[in-house]
């Protein structure tokens, strides 16, 4: 085990130097590039012009380039080429917001998802699974773009609350209570919006999971020396059935930051998804290589966590 | 199937049973499946609607009138847009477009996905390896912004290639489209990922059951194995997993669209026309039904699709056979 992580890492680094250079290269092949700038501003000097170059070391090779970004971000001296801010203390005051969203979206996910797989799994063909079904698939459906509008001119309109933003907007809290309880509120509306499809996704997995392993012939081992169907649904199956899911932390995580660019855009959300929208649109492409390289990030220690988890709740499989 | 049947003359009165072919069984089983029967019901229907009903509506795609931002009504089923168009013939018009690419880039990456997890899986060893890693580079990958970057790059060069500046031939009927053709093929190659992962395990537990020790013993080759043992026993998985990858590339052809990277004005798709009702949404006037009816008929085909799909897998697939 101690040696799979260890070699799984090393690879991983290999890896990331990949990817941080075929992010690089695709930003820099993007059609206008960092010179787009110019083009926006037609009163911009040509010392300006020439400074701006220099500071960000566009006359250089495109390999000195890369080695200049790379240097600059692990140094932690990178700036944002919108507003010369570094680019990680940019990031880090959008991490704890995103991180927020996402873990009530994953706790949404799991806390709903799960049960209701196992549920219906339970109740397999009758109406109560075709019931939860017809509502996984209703769920899955949905663009979430198309929710989030639909749920933003719904409340505003009809229900008239505020939901925009971390919190309401120039309200003065009478207690400490009300203003966690509208924090709250900011936090729920898009962190279920979020979770929509992954909560029916991950119903549709571990029914169907669950499924597979009712079919399994150790199943009808325990049935067939005597044990009682309840026993053997919660101990013997439901155990089993559960793998796969485990391993879906892994791919849950960098699925949901990529979900929240368009969600905390429609809902202002201050998190990292917006950031990276932003920096999209201004081509500030410093924050934007650093936020491909965390994303990649957590896609291979997500990957990592699935192999490990997989390996640690079912012996069969060993990690060399 | 003789062949088989003969070298083995002791199961020869197996033999009958098995000659019925996969489609045959599980179609058969479909049928008395309702709410799959009904998914593909709808999904007829909506095609039909999205191909005919632009013909037989009263109004034309591009027709303008002075009546802007009306509500729906008898005479505007879905309301009008901001330049006093029909809604509803612009949502049949963009359901074409959105079902075109939804299930031309799911062939695409059925084709690349199967082909690529079965051989890894198969081989194994440091093959599987290095065909593995590769897929999680391109997994971390950015994934839109590559479809972003393919069709900017790409789309001019494709012009010249169809104006017949490059190869001689003369494709000029092709030029309205080359947009269309990239985000097919960008969509395509972003969505094959998952399903050669999940080919993979499955051929990864697969070419260690006896059946393909047998085979192999019986001299198959690595193709006969891969094409006649390996991917008949993954169709199931496959097919559960393709049900969601037509949503899937609807919704990320929608979510392009939705930015404005996709399909653009005056063609139109059902992420294009929210994004269109969407840049329209003020404080003092939003106008729900330029939102919500495209979307509305975007969900109702990807359910419909989810639908067929499950019922599909419940049909072919050998072990969902249950017993419990």
């Amino acid at each position: 085990m101690g040696t799979f992580i260890i070699r799984r890492l090393l690879i991983s680094l290999v890896l990331l130097f990949v990817i941080s250079v075929i992010s690089f290269a695709i930003l820099k092949l993007t059609p206008g590039g960092s010179q787009l700038w110019f083009q926006l501003n037609p009163k911009i000097s040509q010392a300006a012009k020439e400074n701006f170059i220099r500071k960000y070391h566009l006359d250089r090779p495109l390999y000195e380039q890369y080695y200049f970004i790379m240097t600059d971000l692990f140094g932690g001296r990178l700036l944002s080429s919108k507003d010369a801010r570094p680019v990680i203390g940019k990031i880090g005051e959008r991490l704890p917001a995103t991180l927020r969203l996402n873990l009530v979206a994953l706790l949404l996910e799991f806390g709903f998802g799960i049960p209701w797989g196992v549920y219906a799994a339970r109740n397999w063909n009758m109406w109560k699974d075709r019931f939860g079904t017809f509502w996984a698939f209703v769920f899955i459906a949905m663009p979430n773009f198309w929710i989030s509008y639909v749920i933003c001119i719904f409340l505003v309109k009809y229900v008239n609350v505020a939901i925009l933003g971390t919190s309401s907007f120039g309200v003065i809290y009478a207690n400490p209570m009300e203003g966690f309880l509208d924090h709250f509120w900011h936090l729920l509306i898009p962190g279920t919006v979020l979770a929509i499809g992954g909560i029916a996704s991950m119903s549709r997995y571990v029914r169907a999971s669950t499924l597979e392993t009712l079919g399994e012939d150790y199943i009808r081992t325990a049935r067939a020396k005597g044990l009682d169907p309840t026993t053997v649904f919660y101990k013997h199956a439901l155990r089993n059935s559960l793998r796969p899911v485990i391993t879906m932390v892994g791919y849950l995580l960098p699925a949901l930051l990529g979900a929240s660019v368009i969600v905390e855009s429609i809902f202002a959300y201050p998190g990292m998804g917006r950031l990276g929208w932003e920096a999209l649109t201004e081509r500030d492409y410093p924050v934007l290589v650093t936020l491909n390289l965390v994303g990649a990030v957590l896609v291979l220690i997500g990957n990592l966590i699935a192999d490990v988890l997989y390996a640690v709740v079912d012996p069969r499989i060993r990690l060399e | 199937m003789s062949a088989t049947a003969s070298s083995t003359p002791s199961h020869s009165s197996v033999a009958p049973t098995r000659s019925e072919s996969f489609g045959v069984i599980g179609w058969r089983k479909i049928r008395k499946n309702g709410p799959a029967m009904a998914g593909l019901c709808f999904l007829l229907l909506m095609l039909a609607v999205t191909i005919l009903g632009p013909m037989y509506s009263p109004y034309r795609i591009e027709e303008t009138s002075a009546r802007q931002f009306e509500p729906p009504s008898l005479e505007h089923w879905f309301g009008t847009d901001l330049h006093g168009r029909d809604v509803l013939t612009r949502v049949m018009w963009g359901g074409r477009l959105s079902l075109l690419v939804g299930f031309a880039a799911t062939i695409v990456s059925l084709a690349i996905g199967v082909l690529y997890g079965a051989v890894s899986g198969y081989l194994g060893g440091k093959t599987d390896h290095l065909m593995m890693r590769s897929v999680d580079i391109l997994y971390s990958l950015p994934n839109l912004v590559f479809v972003i970057v393919l069709i900017a790059f790409m789309e001019g060069h494709l012009r010249k290639i169809f104006a017949g500046e490059w190869f001689g031939v003369h494709l000029g009927f092709l030029i309205p489209y080359s947009r269309i053709l990239l985000l097919l093929a960008g969509l395509g190659a972003l969505q094959w990922l998952t399903m050669a992962r999940i080919v993979r395990g499955q051929v990864l537990s697969l070419k260690e059951q006896q059946f393909v020790l047998a085979s192999r013993a019986l001299g198959a080759g690595m193709s006969r194995i891969i094409g006649r043992h390996l991917i008949p026993n993954v169709t199931g998985p496959v097919l559960a997993y393709l049900t969601l990858t037509v949503p899937a590339v609807m919704l990320r052809e929608a979510f392009l669209s939705f930015l404005g990277l996709g399909i653009q004005p005056p063609q139109a798709s059902w992420g294009s026309l929210v994004a269109e009702g969407a840049n329209l949404l003020n404080p003092i006037k939003s106008c729900w039904w330029l939102i919500f009816f495209p979307g509305a008929a975007m969900a109702m085909t990807l359910l419909c699709l989810n639908f067929l799909g499950d019922g599909l897998r419940d049909a072919l697939d050998p072990r969902s056979q249950k017993t419990w």
